[in-house]
């Protein structure tokens, strides 16, 4: 399969929104938004991550098989975040809980 | 020569095709394909580590957020502007070389190492001043305006070693960049071949993602609650 060129003009407009997600998320964390505030600063580094990962990085453009992989590697991530969080998070149910 | 079967006519291979390849497509996307199984088992490597902080931020938020507030915000969001603009100067560098534009290829990777020497050198201020406040972890470590001193040091490890970590990333990362450069000067990247360039840039884009968590999970939390 021939090689995709990303113009640099889109290379341009990928820059010019992280730059404006980073200055934004940096705005908001001077907003009192209690737990919403950690919950919209990692939807914002998910979506910089993202774009990142699918521009700059080709993603959008690769072969299926590279996608899987990325794809994968996200996968086995969550699997371990939930599974410790299972436990982590629920083992001081109804009894004593620190701090 | 006259060919009885229609075919078109036989290409001499590329210089740059290894034997076991079909034609530089195929090494092509197979040298992505393994770059990115390298970059499965960093984003578990560092998903670890963010996973001992999801933990003990959830058990610990008010230590954590207290900790966080005693983040040098500044260094932080300097750091995260400058990392984006190198993978800016990164992602034009692929280009450079699809182009076949050897002296804008070099320019734009040596500017892509300088940006990341940039960041290593705030990084190593910022470093220095967290040592003078006693905030490193440890026998010396002093952190008495939090109502959890001993959790707040766990904020601080973590911080540490994540930031550690993604430095010693960055290093290697500017140290490869500037050896990709000198062999893009000399001309080892043409158009058919510049699957270091692209590799490298993955490498890059990665440590930079990598930050993108790192800074608000490290420098935004509640710092304005302390």
């Amino acid at each position: 399969m021939a090689e995709h060129v990303v113009t640099t003009k889109t290379y341009y407009i990928i820059w010019a929104f992280l730059m404006f997600f980073t200055a934004l998320t940096f705005g908001l964390s001077y907003l009192d938004l209690g737990a919403w505030s950690a919950v919209i600063a990692v939807l914002i580094a998910a979506t910089k991550a993202t774009i990142i990962a699918l521009f700059f990085m080709h993603m959008k453009y690769a072969e299926k098989v590279t996608q899987v992989v990325g794809v994968a590697s996200l996968f086995w991530l969550g699997i371990m975040f939930v599974l410790t969080a299972t436990d982590f998070f629920t083992r001081y149910f109804g009894t004593y809980a620190p701090q | 020569m006259h060919h009885s079967h229609g075919t078109t006519e036989a290409v001499p291979p590329s210089r740059y095709l290894a034997f076991q390849f079909e034609d530089l497509a195929q090494q092509r996307e197979s040298a992505t394909l393994g770059m990115w199984i390298f970059l499965s088992t960093e984003i578990l490597f560092f998903g670890a580590l963010f996973t001992a902080y999801f933990i003990y931020r959830g058990i610990y938020p008010k230590a954590f957020a207290e900790a966080s507030g005693a983040m040098l915000i500044k260094y932080g969001t300097a750091n995260t502007f400058i990392l984006i603009c190198s993978s800016l100067t990164m992602a034009l560098s692929v280009h450079a070389a699809q182009m076949g534009k050897r002296k804008l290829l070099t320019l734009l990777l040596v500017v892509t190492a300088v940006l990341g020497c940039v960041f290593l050198v705030n990084k190593g201020f910022e470093y220095h001043q967290e040592w003078l406040e006693h905030h490193v972890p440890g026998p010396g470590f002093e952190f008495p305006e939090s109502s959890d001193p001993r959790h707040a040091q766990i904020f601080f490890s973590l911080y540490f070693i994540m930031t550690g970590i993604h430095t010693v990333h960055l290093i290697i990362g500017a140290g490869v960049v500037l050896t990709i450069a000198f062999f893009a000067w000399r001309g080892h990247y043409p158009p058919e071949y510049h699957t270091p360039v692209e590799n490298v840039g993955l490498y890059w884009h990665f440590v930079d993602i990598v930050w993108v968590f790192l800074y608000p999970m490290l420098y935004l939390v509640a710092h304005r609650h302390f």
